[in-house]
This record gives C-alpha cells, structure tokens and sequence, in this order.
C-alpha cells in the first residue's frame, strides 16, 4: 500500500515536471522566434564611386546611405547622418560648417563631435577604402575614430 | 396562433417581464450577460454625474467605438511599407465613408487617452483607490499604459512623415534603457531600422495583441469594481437596528450574493439598504443618455476635422520640428534636454509611484469625495506632478518650432 502510494507520487512529480519542462521549451522557443534571423536591410557596405567626383571642402549627402563624404586636405572621410541622439537625420549647415539636428536642436562641428544638445556621443564615422577598380567603398559595419581619413 | 409564435420567440430570449416591478428589474439585470456587469441596485452616491463624471464609462465607450472603426478600416489597409500610404489614400479620397470612418476613429483614439487620463484623475481627487480598491487602481494603471501603447502602435500605420519619425524616435528612446534597451528595440521593429518588420510588428501589436491584452484587463477592472463593493462613496452610516437584526454573522443585503457563504464580512454588511436606488432604469438610462451625447460629439467632430496625413515616410529626411505625438510631447520636452533623462528615468518613477501610490498613501480618510481637506498633502503633490505634465505637454506643442528651438506660436 506504502510502496503503491509513494509510486503514484512518483509518477506525478515526473508528471509535472515534464509538464513544466513542456511548458518552459515552449516558451523559450517563441521568445527565440521573434528575434529574426535574416534581416532584409541595407548592406553594410557599398561603393559611392571614384574620388575624382569629389570636391574639396565641399560635402556630399549620399541619402540612401545615410552619410555624407567629406573631402579636405588629409584625405576622404564619412560620416554618418543619423543623429546619435535618437535617430533623426541631420542637415549640412553650409555657412556654420556644422550639423543640426531637426528633432531635438542636437549640434555637431564638421568632425561630428557634439557642439550643443541631448545627442551623447559624436556622429559615427565609418571607414573608407580604394577598391581595386578604382571606387570608393565604404563600410558602416566598421567604425572609425575622428582621425580617421583615407589619402587620396 | 400568431401572435404564440413571436411571444414564445420573445420569451426564449429575454426570460423575464417588463421591467416595471421590483422583481423583474432585478431580472433584467441579472439574466443579461452584459448588463449583468452592473449590479441590480447601485448606491444613489455612485450614479451622480458630478461624482465620477462618467470618464471611465466613457473609456469603455470609445474603445467599442475604436475596435468597430478599427475592423472597418483593417478592410482596406495593407502594413506593407510600399502599400500602407496608398490604402490611406484610397481611404481618405475612394472608400466611401472611408475619411469618416478613419476621422472616428483617430479622434476616437486621442479622445480615450484624454478621458483615460481624467478618469485616473478623477479616482485620485476622490480617493477612490483607497482600501479594498488598490489593486484596481494598480490594473488601471495597466489599462493607462496599454492605451498608450495602443495609440502609439496605431501612429506608424498610416507610414507617412509623421509617422516615420515619431516611430524613429520612439523606439531609440526605448534603446536608451539599462541592459535590455538595445535587444528591446531590435525585437520591437524586427530589426535595426523602422521598415517593413517593424510595420508589421505593429500592425500586430495594434489590431491584436494590445487590444486583446486591453480587453483582458478591462474584464478584471469591471470585475473587480463589483467585488470591491460597487462605486466607492463616503462611509456609510451604520444603523444600529441592523446589527441587532444580523446579530450572530451578519449576512449581505442582496439575497442572491455568494458571500452570505463565505466567512467574514461582506462589503455590504451594515449599510443602508435605502441609500440604493435599481440599475434599470437608474443608471442604464443616464449611460444611453452619456452614451448618444458623446457619439453625437465624436461624429460632429469627425465631420468637420480630418485626421492628418502628411507626405509618404521618407527615411532620408526628417521634417523640421519633428514630433511624437501630442500626449507624448511631454516627455519629448524632457527628451530634449537628455533622452535618458525623458525616455526612461522620468517615465519609470512616474509608473513605480502609480502603481504604489495606494499601498504608500495609509491616510484612511477622505474616501469619495473631491478634494477632500483631510488630505491636502498628497493632493498637492499629485497636481504638481499633473500640471508640470500639462505644461511641458504645452509646451511642445505649441511653443517648439524648427530645430526645437523656443518660438511663439503667435
Ligand atoms: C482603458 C481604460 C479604463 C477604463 C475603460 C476604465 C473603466 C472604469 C469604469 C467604467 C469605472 C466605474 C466608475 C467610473 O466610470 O468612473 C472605473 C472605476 C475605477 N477605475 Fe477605471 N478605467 C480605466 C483606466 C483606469 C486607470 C488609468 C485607473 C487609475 C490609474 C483606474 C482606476 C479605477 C479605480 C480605482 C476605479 C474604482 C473607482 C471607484 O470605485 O470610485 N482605471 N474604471
Ligand atoms: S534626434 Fe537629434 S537631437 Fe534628438
């Protein structure tokens, strides 16, 4: 009668813990299924053409892209034209040398540091490489300093 | 033989009389599943307008409101980035009634997120939260944040300039939270840009999950009134006859009510049976009354006004000022000066202080009336914490211009 008893115990704990094993995989297995796997977005990197259709001193908006090359003495370099403060887009301010943010007044000098406003962190820079054909290939997977420049 | 026939179709619907007796205005009541959301008699304190102004009801009222718009529009909208704008189109210039029925549904939306707001006000002024109703309090609180989540999901939908950018900026907000932000952010927009997952994410979100979750809490929320003893209302005078009546365990006045079985006091117990007038036609007939009032407002309004629609979303260029909706302009204000600052710390005390509000606030007096003096304290906190929301609201609203610099709007 004892032995019977302590069985069915048993058998219950095993029970419920393949119930709690059951329901815990299931909803491991749909908090794993909102995260994607594949993301159709954008590739990190892509050419933006050769230097010569850059100018000095004269910054290009390249908007599919989100940057904007610059061209000065030292070489090439880009710049990304999404704020850090919380994602708007930037305009070039021709006679200010500097980027305004439209959403929340956020200001940054020509290198992208933080001049005024909430932004926390300098407009990110992304590296810029010769490919052998002659274009210029930039990667927004590969963040660089704000020394950064490629010398043409 | 006739006339049998309807009578008998009649009776297997509707099981009771005419409610003019006693008897059957009980019955009404009772043997309706939704009218059974009341109780048969409700204290006369209760239905006075002035006393709940009907915000709550009137909550409820829009959100039908918003899920009968809501499934007509879900008939032309496609959340694809490429189709979405056109379906606003076509329902604003094709569809027949189709601007009408986005125009109710819009001001329907921004209406329940003004009385959701009241109505939190209103059970704060009249102590309403007060014992056994903190945790009511507490799911309202919920019931606040999913209105807002569901007002805030429905804003990407129409993919116009609006709606690009307040989306963009709302979910870098949430990026901006401790540990979990940036996973938070990649799960809400399916991704790291706001395109076509996060549209779809949204449109879930929207016409699924959120009113579903909404739907369960406003069960819990009505339920809960009538088992914390219907409308709360100052102290009832203890008659000492009754007690002498219920000597040994005293049980409720309603006959019908299950807790005559159960231990312990019931809410009912040593009150006035007189204070109480029925539900029908007391209290039902004022909420039609409310209830065509408050259509007939929201149909003059979707009549003369149009809900915006700017230019397709353009994710190269944001507008300048670009704005979150308006009952978020608030926190955009405090955004402005740090996002952690506006986007979580302050959104988070707020919500932490909500919701043990009633656990911390142990002054038993001052139940069910407005403003009482018996607690002066807390209400001067309370309104300085909701009118510096009102003025920052303001002032995002109508004093930030390009740049989100200061300007006059005049
Ligand atoms: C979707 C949103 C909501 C709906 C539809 C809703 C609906 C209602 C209704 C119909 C009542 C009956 C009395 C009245 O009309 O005032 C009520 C009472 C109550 N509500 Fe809500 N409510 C909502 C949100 C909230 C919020 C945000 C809070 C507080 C943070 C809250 C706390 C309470 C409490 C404590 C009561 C009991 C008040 C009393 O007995 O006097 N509710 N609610
Ligand atoms: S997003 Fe640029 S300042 Fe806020």
């Amino acid at each position: 009668m004892i032995k019977n008893k302590s069985r069915r115990e048993f058998f219950s704990i095993i029970g419920f813990i393949g119930l709690a094993c059951g329901i815990a995989g299931y909803i491991y297995s749909a908090l794993r299924f909102i995260f994607p796997n594949i993301l159709y977005e954008p590739p990190t990197s892509f050419r933006i053409g050769k230097p010569e259709q850059y100018k000095i001193n004269s910054p290009v908006f390249i908007r599919e892209r989100h940057i904007f090359v610059f061209y000065d003495l030292q070489g090439i370099y880009s710049i990304s034209s999404i704020c850090t403060h919380l994602g708007c887009s930037v305009n070039w301010k021709h006679g200010k040398e500097s980027f305004e943010c439209p959403c929340h007044g956020s200001i940054f000098d020509k290198d992208g540091r933080v001049k005024k406003g909430a932004a926390p962190r300098p407009l990110e820079r992304y590296a810029v490489e010769l490919a052998a054909d002659g274009n210029l290939i930039v990667n927004t997977g590969a963040r660089v300093d704000p020394t950064y420049r490629l010398k043409v | 033989m006739k006339k049998n026939i309807f009578a008998r179709i009649w009776r297997s619907v509707f099981r009771h009389g005419i409610p003019d007796t006693d008897m059957n205005r009980s019955l009404v009541v009772t043997s309706n599943i939704f009218l059974h959301l009341h109780p048969v008699k409700v204290r006369k304190h209760g239905i006075k307008f002035w006393y709940t102004m009907g915000f709550g009801g009137t909550s409820f009222l829009l959100f039908i409101i918003l899920v009968v718009t809501g499934a007509l529009l879900m008939l032309y909208y496609t959340p694809v980035p490429s189709e979405a704008y056109r379906s606003m189109k076509d329902l604003n210039y094709v569809v027949s009634f189709g601007e009408f029925q986005r125009n109710l549904h819009r001001w329907a939306a921004h209406g329940m997120v003004i009385t959701v707001f009241l109505h939190a006000c209103r059970v704060f002024y009249t102590a309403a939260y007060k014992p056994p109703r903190e945790f009511n309090w507490v799911i309202g609180v919920f019931l606040l944040l999913i209105t807002l989540g569901l007002s805030f999901t429905g804003y990407l939908l129409p993919w116009d300039q609006l709606s690009f950018w307040a989306i963009t900026v709302g979910t870098n907000i949430v990026g901006y939270a401790p540990f979990i932000g940036e996973k938070l952010k990649f799960l809400l927009l399916g991704g790291n840009t706001v395109g076509e997952g996060a549209l779809l994410r949204f449109y879930v979100l929207h016409c699924f999950a959120l009113p579903l979750l909404i739907s369960i809490f406003m069960a819990i929320h009505f339920w809960r009134i009538r088992k914390d003893g219907g409308i709360s209302g100052p102290p009832v005078e203890v008659k000492e006859v009754e007690t002498e009546l219920h000597s040994e365990k005293p049980a409720p006045e309603k006959t019908y009510g299950l807790m005559a079985l159960v231990d312990g006091e019931s809410f009912m117990v040593k009150k006035e049976p007189e204070d109480t007038v029925f539900t029908w036609p007391h209290l039902v007939l004022r909420e039609l009354l409310w209830a065509m009032l408050v259509i007939n407002i929201l149909v003059l309004i979707s009549l003369y006004f149009s809900a915006p629609l700017e230019e397709m979303a353009n994710p190269y260029k944001t507008p300048n000022p670009a704005k979150a909706p308006w009952y978020f302009l608030g926190l955009q204000e405090l955004v402005h000066y740090s996002a952690f600052l506006g986007g979580i710390l302050v959104p988070t005390l707020a919500i932490t202080a909500l919701i043990i509000l009633p656990y911390i606030d142990r002054n038993p007096r001052g139940e069910g009336v407005w403003f009482s003096r018996e607690r002066q304290w807390i209400q001067i906190v309370f309104t300085v914490c909701v009118v510096a929301l009102i003025v920052l609201t303001i002032i995002g609203v109508f004093f930030r211009g390009a740049n989100w610099s200061f300007v006059v709007p005049w």
